[in-house]
């Protein structure tokens, strides 16, 4: 996973401790998960729990061909499985729409925060993985487990909508 | 958008970890080690609790039904059905924009089968439900005889689809609901398991595999407990021998055995058709490694399952190169790389299937601008044709 390339310099990924991995890692899934969710108590707690995951599993997870890619993968599949517990309980107490993150979603945040917190959650995952980290699409599509083809679909998808709303926005 | 890097960065910048972090991580990792020896010692007592409760049963129940040891598929009796002929034709089967086609084996003559609305304007309404057919993975039942593909139209509950199986000629045999994407056939033509219930990793839930008769019924409803629940848009594929369900990194045996993880991580595989050669993509490059034995458990799944496909015969293995690479093929026997088509940097492919006879490839290009399309070639390069295109709908033949 190239442009995540602190890790290769610290020691082959055999050798590797779960903290240097962690010291390696943790600020580029955190940045990652606060431009999915907004929010930077939301994004330390998906850090936290992604990073016990793969500590749990560190003995397999360091001889995996991309540890990268496995915390990566658990941090999104943890981030999607608390949107549909939002989305259950929200159905449980009648709200029309459920949103990951109603509180922070104001005004205080710039355009670019609020065109992407707009955007579809799949969307918004391709955009924070090729776009911001640098992943190209078949990375991207082994961590979010799904077809590269889908990636793709997504971040044009995504672009075309962020373009029109950055733009309306400076209008 | 150039800046789209730079806006991100940006906003990025502005968030900073918790100093503790890591400490908390730590902490949290030991208190749930902690927690799973207490509630380990509980489950030993629900167990003890279990056991006793069912010797004292056992003793004093006065007519003991005779154990049935039978397998699932001996409980079973699929109801006789009539059985269409094969299709003896090299018939392509591929759907777009919700209707679903056959095609000769050189994409010619396209019969449409199913007729249904794109999936974005299936109109569902109390008093309408549209359909929009999507095939997905390989239609085809082994035999040749029954097709099987979606209807995702209008949602039977949330997340779940409508499943149908019919003749070659688009006549519905039987329908019943499902999620998730492949449907996978048996061996022998007569059942397909497809998810009942589609769980999410770490969410907490089983996730529920169904087994499915030609007729509709559901034969077995088999649970994969939540902590082997796989990451990623996984999907059900039988075991070569016919005797369990693999999911990515699972093996759900279906004779109501406990299901049991794999042992290898790398599932991103897919088998020879005589189960002697496991072939995935290491990137850019194919990888043809012999397989770990006669029904090694490696598991064919996910996304890669559709960027390599094995040929009926075993001989050639089709593949998308790296960028710029086009479509590949393979020739096993002496490990030489053919390339069929160039491609642009922009163009991609998306799914790739050989023909039921083996001389043609299918296969789905996305251009890079917003528009899928399907096409046929011949393994050896020849006779390029063009049979469908779309815009942005996952397009699989």
């Amino acid at each position: 996973m190239r442009p995540l390339g602190a890790l290769e310099e610290v020691a082959s990924a055999t050798t590797l401790s779960f903290e240097e991995f962690f010291q390696a890692e943790h600020l580029r899934l955190g940045r990652a998960l606060y431009l999915l969710t907004g929010s930077a108590a939301e994004a330390d707690e998906l850090t936290q729990e992604a990073m016990v995951r793969v500590y749990e599993r560190w003995d397999r997870v360091r001889r995996m061909d991309s540890p990268q890619g496995y915390l990566f993968r658990t941090a999104l599949n943890l981030h999607r499985s608390r949107l549909r517990w939002v989305a259950t309980r929200a159905r449980h107490i009648l709200h029309p729409t459920p949103s990951p993150d109603p509180a922070e979603v104001v005004q205080s945040r710039d355009s670019l925060d609020r065109a992407l917190a707009s955007l579809p959650t799949g969307q918004r995952e391709a955009v924070v993985l090729v776009e911001w980290l640098g992943m190209d699409q078949d990375e991207a599509a082994m961590a979010l487990g799904i077809k590269p083809g889908s990636v793709r679909a997504r971040l044009s998808r995504a672009k075309a909508d962020l373009r029109r709303m950055l733009e309306e926005d400076d209008a | 958008m150039p800046e789209l890097h730079d806006l991100l960065e940006r906003q990025a910048s502005t968030y900073e970890p918790s100093p503790e972090l890591f400490e908390r991580v730590l902490q949290r990792r030991d208190r749930r080690h902690r927690n799973q020896r207490v509630a380990a010692g509980v489950l030993g007592i629900a167990i003890a609790f279990v056991v006793g409760w069912w010797g004292v049963h056992a003793i004093t129940s006065s007519t003991p039904k005779p154990a049935d040891d039978r397998s699932v598929e001996d409980k079973v009796t699929t109801p006789p059905l009539p059985e269409p002929d094969p299709v003896v034709s090299n018939a392509l089967a591929y759907g777009a924009d919700g209707d679903v086609f056959l095609a000769d084996a050189h994409g010619a003559n396209a019969v449409k089968i199913a007729d249904g609305a794109p999936v974005d304007h299936a109109e569902c309404t109390p008093d309408e439900h549209q359909a929009s057919y999507e095939v997905f993975g390989t239609a085809w039942s082994p035999d040749g005889r029954y097709l099987a593909y979606w209807d995702r139209g209008c949602p039977v509950s949330e997340g779940t689809y409508t499943v149908l199986i019919t003749d070659a000629k688009g006549n519905v045999l039987a329908s019943f609901p499902g999620q998730a994407w492949q449907i996978s056939w048996s061996p022998d033509s007569k059942r397909v398991a497809v998810m009942d219930h589609w769980a999410i990793e770490g969410a907490g839930d089983d996730a529920t595999i169904g087994v499915y008769g030609l007729d509709g019924t559901r034969q077995a409803a088999l649970t994969v407990p939540a902590a082997l629940v796989p990451s990623g848009d996984y999907s059900p594929v039988w075991s070569r021998d016919g005797s369990s369900i693999l999911l990515p990194g699972v093996q759900v045996p279906l004779d109501g055995g406990t299901p049991s993880p794999l042992p290898d991580l790398s599932w991103y595989g897919v088998y020879s058709p005589d189960g002697s050669h496991h072939a995935y993509k290491d990137r850019s490059s194919l990888v043809v490694e012999e397989a770990d034995g006669p029904d090694a458990q490696k598991v064919s799944g996910s996304w890669v399952f559709w960027n390599v496909a094995w040929s009926p015969n075993g001989e050639l293995v089709a593949y998308e190169g790296g960028r710029n690479d086009g479509l590949l093929v393979r020739e096993i026997a002496t490990g030489t790389d053919t390339s069929l088509l160039d491609m642009t940097r922009a163009e991609s492919i998306g799914a790739i299937e050989f023909s039921p006879g083996g001389d043609r490839i299918l296969f789905s290009k996305w251009d890079g601008h917003g528009h899928n399309s399907i096409w046929s070639i011949g393994v050896d390069g020849s006779d390029l044709r063009r049979l469908a295109g779309i815009e942005w709908t996952d397009l699989r033949p």
